[in-house]
């Protein structure tokens, strides 16, 4: 051999490298290859032309050494061929050799000592199998044929005795030491393909686990007819191309982007492909790896048919094979995507003229990013693809492998009969197996005993006259009574003209009369249409208009005594005749109502009544709006068994929590009631004996909501979880909750009930796949439509495709399968949010939080930040200058911003965090311990006066320092000559650092953060971070200033009704430091510089301000002092950097506001700046053509120079003893970077409508300066309170005020206590002002007010509290003002 | 910048094709390139690249056909048809 002298490594053995040692042991790479030779092989000759080829071939014998990034590989000695194995004396030679291979296949390469692992099988005199398996860092597909053909030549010869091919092949180390420029057109082209990326939804709602790099190969039947007929469309136009392997590319990869978008439903999407790149003969003749990696993007509207999207692919493959230039793939370019498809059109050729088969085996592991891999070749040229799919065992179970290829090959199979097909429509399941089993499920056909409920209840009339039927406040009614008194109200409406199909609008609040009064409506034939008693007038006179009710029923014509001394003959009612009509919101604001007719209704309440109380007659409390359909069920379910209804009545005045006192009375058996109830319900901590019920419908419930209620209200307690919208009569599916199976976020929504059929489609109707979410639509007991609205029931309730006749009822909501049938849900087809351009469902961050233990709810949703207007009235704040354009800022009536208020209330329990300069030599002197290089430690230094001091404190402690500046390309070069004076004048050394990525990190700054700093801080840390690394330094020294301690770290929202300890707040920094960066950007992706956690436990971060404490002048007075530094006169401000002009125009631009309005008042309120130079320097020119000329200069999008409408996701919470930091960081682990919330606000009560849901109009609205996102809030309980807090808000102009937030946390002054005290009394809340300072929270006060008997009156003229002339005159500006 | 040119001598062309993709073979100026599978879809992006280079203006992707790169001539007829 000759001496072994190193092989450069190429960017795509690096990365496999990097790959292979992140992952172990684990086979990822192995290249495992079975040659079934059908010949008597002569062993001999084989080990000598294998030893021919090797010797000849350097990609074939090398090994590598050394660890990391310093890897180098060598050429090595072979090892000696393997004696071969032999396997003919087994019962079953090909299972044994089939076993063995596979086995041997996943065995991990040493690539220490060689790249690759062989051996030949006999299996019987004339038929051998060669095993060989290489590491992919020496070889690829292509290479694995040269291999294969080199071996079975020089074989040839051998036993011919023609003599070796001896002519010297191409050497891979000519490829690998050539230089290989990329144009920068090139690395921008990746760039910006790589940027966007976003990893994509795991196919089937499948949960990825990127410890789990197992998986799976799956052969998929393709077969050769496909494979015709792929080959001869990839042939004829549109599709015919260059060459036909690159159309039958595009084809494949077509269908696959197709069958992704549809199992993933992502409409973005990216696909990892290679690139052969062998550009020469030469190259091609070359053994080595020689693929890169790249990614492929897609866009797959809803619109588009597989012709649209392959001139889509074609067009992106063009640019792939333009850009895919050898060297130029990196980590960005490898791991932007989540699946790959591999497309080789290589073939072996023969063995010495034997039949040889080609095998490529699996080594069972794949990289865990990945979810799929789908192979397509054919070694052996027979003609027909061979197609396989590797798929990641975290993500596909084995029965979604055996699902799989079906699915794969639908899309196939469409794409081949009809390229016109929308991709969207296309069936993804065998209608007649299991799959279209799960997607259509219909319940048992049942034949109710009567279609009519009037009919049952009169069976009861019957049956049990003197039962009780209702009560309400003691007062009962017995069955006969009731029907007697109902037959009252319909001859009375009978006399007032009503006939059947008439509608009688009942506006009226709960009683016996009420409930009597429906019977009556339906008696008389007419159809009830129940409108709740605290409906708006604007509500009830929309509805009247629609419904043009022939009677309108109120609270006055219950009550009458003379109804019904008549009685009429009623007429037989029809099932088909409209029952009632339910009106709910339309999506466009218009209320919409939903009409029933008697035989749907009197279905729906059978099942019911079997559903929830199979065993007989129950009560059941009638508590609810009556506007809301979940009533009907509380109402006829007891009147048609037997039962008994037992009538809450709405309070006379306030929110009805008549729920409450149902559970506080427990004199029912069966509640029916929504999810948010029942956590009002475990908040009251009800316990109940009698009832063991629950019925939950409304909106998705969850396990944990589920197991709180258990454990609160009764340990017995039977939960169902019903579903079903108004238009299918209440409920269409349940599901019985059972803690011993129900393992998911959310409780499945079960099964059909009778009669009813639940579909599962895609968007061309078809059954989805299980696992697949799709839409529900319900057919079988429908609603006949909207009342007066026929063209609204024509679109919502639509020709069934597969029951010619029926219809279906497009619900809006979503579900997915799991393979035992189970349906769940998955939220609102339309409540998909966009955060910053990141598609989110909102169902899987309320899922996140309320897998969580002590979090029984979770709402979330997005908030889009008040855009700071051009306002002619803008205030600055008093103290510290900012601006009312700053989000979310309100300037108080005595002038001073949210921000100071809230420093006030903080900055004492905020001192504990502050150090002496004395700790500071103490954890120096232990530094020279603890490092393993030349230097103490490093010291950020950017030149301006902060950091420059900095310097100077820590070199009078030690002068082992190392100083780094990061060279952004626009560092003053006034800054550049003091940075040199003075480490010069310090003596220690200094580097300036640089990337030649700092563009990119320039532009996804200003894309992301409208700023160009937020990309150069995590620069320099960065790169501050990989040479203390490198150089064994135990420490990196900021001159990070107090004002932005206090901006980024001290945030209020850590100070929130506590006083955390020094070690709590250094925890949290540490965390938030991690987590920072651990942060997936163009700093992390470009630098390519990764860190665990663990380095922050070996190189400790010190903030020089943290110890010292230090003023302006002082660190003016001793620069001067050395005078090494001076004011760079050439930035145009006291900053060093001439990018940071771009940063400001862009976010002034995009935000509203300046980037340094923040920093500047933090500046202010540390006393490092006054007032007046913060206004000032915030009032800067900048010259926007020198600006558009360095965004040009850096390549960015200039078409995001426009405004920025920020949206943040916000999640309300509500549970026992929540803290919003400790819930951040538990679901942070869990959640992409865009799914964690920008806020989180515990909710102590959870405001609801009058229909029991969540009334989004009054939650709490995120204040950010108040809190820095994390709010505490406790909502009103009761008149008095609300009220107040309504004054409050309305005086101090702030939102969501919580009636236990102290009056001067929250912006209180004298001005403010006068003015409330006088709305207060006027509104009939009389108090004397200085009750706002007595008791200092709305809830102290409003029990205050309720212990006064009478109401205090005051005297005019006696002062009330001490008021100079000043307050005086203010208050009378004030006055004037709002009165 | 030079004036883009709008022709390429077929000569040089088909030098660059057998020395740069072939490997030395000899290629006629009407030989099939393409569903010969002689030329491959990376070889026929060094020959845009190629035309670029030597004519001085870009090669837009969608003119990348087969009908414009099926043989040396259809090159050569291609550049000088760009106007």
């Amino acid at each position: 051999m000759t001496a072994a002298s190193p092989i450069p490594m190429t960017p795509s053995q690096k990365l496999i490298w990097m790959g292979q040692s992140l992952a172990g042991a684990a086979p990822l790479y192995n290249m495992a290859w079975r040659f079934d030779l059908h010949l008597a092989l002569d062993t001999a000759a084989f080990a000598q032309a294998f030893t021919h080829v090797f010797e000849t071939h350097d990609a074939l014998g090398v090994a590598f050494e050394g660890q990391g990034a310093d890897a180098v590989q060598r050429a090595t000695e072979l090892p000696p061929f393997p004696p071969a194995l032999d396997f003919s004396d087994e019962a079953d030679p090909e299972k044994a050799a089939s076993n063995w291979v596979k086995t041997r296949a996943a065995r991990p390469i040493d690539l220490a000592k060689s790249t690759f692992d062989t051996c030949l099988i006999k299996l019987s005199e004339a038929h051998w199998v060669w095993f060989f398996n290489q590491h992919h860092i020496a070889t690829d597909a292509w290479s694995g044929g040269l291999m294969f053909k080199a071996v079975a030549q020089s074989y040839h010869a051998l036993t011919s005795g023609a003599p070796l091919p001896n002519a010297r092949p191409p050497q891979f180390a000519d490829y690998a030491g050539a230089d290989h420029p990329v144009a920068e057109a090139t690395q921008e082209y990746w760039r910006t393909k790589t940027a966007g990326f976003e990893s994509s939804a795991v196919p089937y709602g499948e949960v990825r686990d990127l410890s789990v790099p197992a998986s799976h190969r799956i052969t998929i039947p393709f077969g050769k007819g496909r494979t015709d007929a792929l080959k001869a469309l990839a042939l004829s136009p549109p599709f015919r191309s260059i060459s036909p392997d690159l159309s039958v590319f595009a084809l494949l990869m077509t269908a696959y982007a197709g069958f992704l978008s549809r199992v993933t439903r992502q409409s973005h999407l990216s696909i990892g492909t290679p690139s052969h790149n062998r550009a020469t003969p030469a190259l091609k003749d070359t053994m080595g790896l020689f693929i890169e990696m790249f990614p492929l993007g897609f866009e797959i509207k809803p619109e588009d048919t597989f012709e649209d999207l392959f001139s889509a692919t074609m067009a992106e493959t063009m640019g792939f094979l333009r850009h895919a230039k050898p060297g130029v793939s990196n980590a960005a370019t490898a791991s932007s995507f989540n699946a790959v498809l591999n497309y080789i059109p290589v073939s072996y050729g023969t063995f010495a003229g034997a039949k040889t088969q080609t095998q490529w085996l699996h080594p069972g592991a794949h990289d865990a990013r990945q979810d799929i891999r789908l192979h397509v070749y054919d070694f052996d040229a027979t003609g027909a693809f061979t197609v396989e799919m590797d798929c990641n065992a975290a993500v596909f179970d084995a029965g979604l492998r055996d699902r799989m290829p079906g699915h794969f090959l639908k899309m196939i199979d469409a794409l081949l009969a009809g390229p016109g097909q929308v991709i969207a429509h296309v069936p993804m399941v065998e209608m007649s197996g299991d799959e279209a089993h799960a997607a259509l499920q219909v319940g048992p056909a049942v034949a109710p005993e009567y279609p009519v409920v009037l009919d049952a209840f009169a069976a009861h009339v019957a049956r049990t006259p003197d039962a009780i039927a209702c009560e309400c406040n003691g007062e009962t009614l017995s069955y006969r009574a009731i029907d007697a008194r109902a037959a009252r109200f319909a001859a009375d409406l009978i006399a007032k003209g009503v006939i059947s199909g008439d509608p009688v609008l009942i506006h009226a609040k709960r009683s016996l009369n009420l409930v009597a009064a429906i019977l009556g409506v339906l008696k008389a034939g007419g159809v009830f249409v129940p409108v709740p008693s605290d409906a708006p007038p604007s509500r009830v006179e929309t509805i009247t208009k629609i419904a043009s009710p022939k009677v309108v029923l109120t609270e006055a014509d219950l009550a009458r005594s003379d109804i019904g001394a008549a009685t009429a003959a009623l007429k037989p009612i029809a099932p088909d005749q409209p029952a009632y009509a339910i009106f709910t919101s339309g999506s466009t604001g218009e209320p919409k109502g939903v009409l029933v007719d008697h035989q749907n209704l009197g279905e729906y309440i059978r099942w019911a009544a079997q559903t929830f109380g199979p065993q007989g007659p129950k009560s059941f409390p009638l508590y609810s709006s009556i506007g809301f359909d979940l009533t009907l069920t509380s109402i006829f379910v007891p009147l048609t068994t037997g039962g008994r209804v037992v009538i809450y009545p709405e309070a006379a005045h306030g929110s009805d929590l008549s729920i409450l006192n149902v559970f506080e009375d427990d004199r029912v058996d069966v509640v029916k009631l929504t999810p948010a109830h029942l956590s009002l319900l475990c908040e009251h901590g009800v316990r109940t004996k009698r009832i063991r019920t629950l019925v939950l419908g409304g909106e998705n419930l969850t396990t944990a909501q589920c197991l709180r209620a258990r454990s609160t209200i009764s340990p017995e307690l039977e939960i169902l979880n019903e579903y079903g919208p108004t238009e299918a009569v209440v409920g269409s599916m349940v599901h019985r909750f059972d803690p011993t199976q129900d393992k998911a976020a959310s409780v499945p929504i079960g099964r059909p009930a009778d009669n009813t059929g639940i579909h599962i489609l895609d968007a061309g109707l078809n059954p989805v796949p299980i696992g697949v979410t799709g839409e529900i639509y319900i057919s079988g007991r429908l609603a006949k439509g909207y009342l007066n609205r026929p063209e609204l029931t024509a679109a919502k309730f639509k020709q069934d495709p597969r029951a010619p006749g029926g219809l279906i009822y497009r619900t809006g909501d979503l579900a997915r399968t799991t393979a035992d049938g189970t349906v769940h849900y998955q939220g609102r087809a339309d409540t998909q949010l966009k955060i910053n351009g990141v598609r989110i469902e909102p169902a899987e961050i309320e899922a996140a939080f309320t897998a969580l233990p002590d979090v029984s709810w979770a709402y979330a949703t997005a908030y889009k930040r008040t855009r700071p207007q051009t306002r002619t009235d803008e205030a600055a704040c008093s103290r510290c200058g900012i601006s009312s354009r700053y989000p979310d800022t309100t300037i108080g009536t005595d002038g001073i911003c949210g921000i100071c208020r809230d420093f006030d209330s903080y900055k004492t329990r905020a001192e504990v965090y502050f150090k002496t300069p004395q700790d500071l030599s103490q954890i120096v002197s232990n530094l020279p311990a603890r490092k393993t290089g030349t230097y103490d430690a490093i010291v950020l230094l950017s030149g301006g006066k902060d950091s420059t001091y900095a310097l100077y404190r820590f070199a009078d402690l030690t002068r082992n320092i190392l100083a780094l500046t990061l060279d952004n390309g626009f560092i003053s070069e006034e800054a550049k000559a003091n940075i040199r004076r003075v480490t010069d004048d310090l003596g220690i050394d200094h580097r300036f650092m640089t990337t030649p990525a700092m563009n990119d990190i320039f532009k996804e700054s200003l894309t992301k953060h409208s700023n160009v700093c937020q990309g150069c801080f995590k620069t320099i840390y960065t790169l501050a971070l990989d040479t203390a690394r490198a150089e064994g330094i135990p420490a990196i020294v900021t001159g990070l200033s107090r004002g932005q301690f206090f901006e980024t770290r001290l945030t209020p929202d850590l100070f929130a009704n506590r006083a955390p300890s020094a070690q709590e707040l250094d925890q949290f920094v540490q965390d938030a430091r991690k987590s920072y960066h651990r942060m997936d950007d163009a700093v992390s992706r470009h630098l390519g510089v990764t860190f665990d956690d663990a380095i922050f436990e070996d190189i400790e971060i010190i903030d020089i301000y943290r110890y010292v404490d230090v003023s302006v002048s002082e660190i003016y007075r001793v620069l001067d002092a050395r005078g090494a530094w001076a004011r760079p006169s050439d930035t145009g401000r006291s900053t060093n950097c001439l990018i940071n002009d771009v940063g400001i125009h862009v976010h002034k631009t995009r935000e509203g506001f300046h980037n340094y309005a923040l920093p500047y008042s933090w500046d202010v309120r540390m006393g490092h700046k006054t007032r007046q130079d913060a206004v000032e320097e915030l009032d800067d020119e900048i010259d926007t053509s020198r600006v558009h000329d360095i965004l040009a200069q850096i390549g960015f999008d200039q078409t995001l120079l426009t405004e920025a409408t920020q949206t943040q996701l916000v999640v309300y919470v509500s549970g026992t003893d929540l803290d919003p930091v400790a819930l951040r960081a538990q679901v942070a682990s869990g959640l992409l970077p865009a799914m964690i919330p920008a806020h989180i606000i515990v909710l102590d009560t959870v405001p609801l409508t009058q229909n029991g849901k969540i009334d989004t109009d009054a939650l709490p609205k995120p204040d950010s300066h108040r809190t820095a996102a994390l709010t505490s809030h406790i909502a009103p309980s009761g008149a008095v309170e609300r009220q107040l807090v309504e004054i409050y808000q309305s005086i101090l102009g702030a939102d969501a005020i919580g009636v236990t937030d102290n009056f001067y946390d929250i912006g209180g002054d004298s001005i403010a206590a006068i003015q409330i005290a006088i709305h207060s009394t006027d509104q009939g809340l009389a108090m004397a002002p200085n009750a706002v300072f007595e008791h200092q929270t709305i809830r102290e006060l409003a029990a205050s007010l309720s212990s006064v008997q009478e109401p205090q009156t005051t005297k005019p003229n006696e002062p009330l509290i001490d008021l100079d002339a000043s307050d005086l005159a203010a208050i009378a500006q004030q006055l004037s003002g709002t009165r | 910048m030079s004036t883009p040119k709008h022709t390429i001598d077929p000569a040089e062309l088909t030098r660059f094709v057998s020395d740069k993709l072939l490997g030395g073979r000899a290629i006629a100026a009407d030989e099939e390139l393409l569903l010969s599978g002689l030329v491959d879809s990376l070889g026929v992006m060094s020959l845009v690249a190629h035309i670029e280079d030597v004519t001085g203006a870009p090669v837009p992707m969608q003119d990348v056909i087969l009908e414009n790169f099926a043989t040396i001539n259809a090159i050569a007829d291609y550049v000088g048809a760009r106007a």
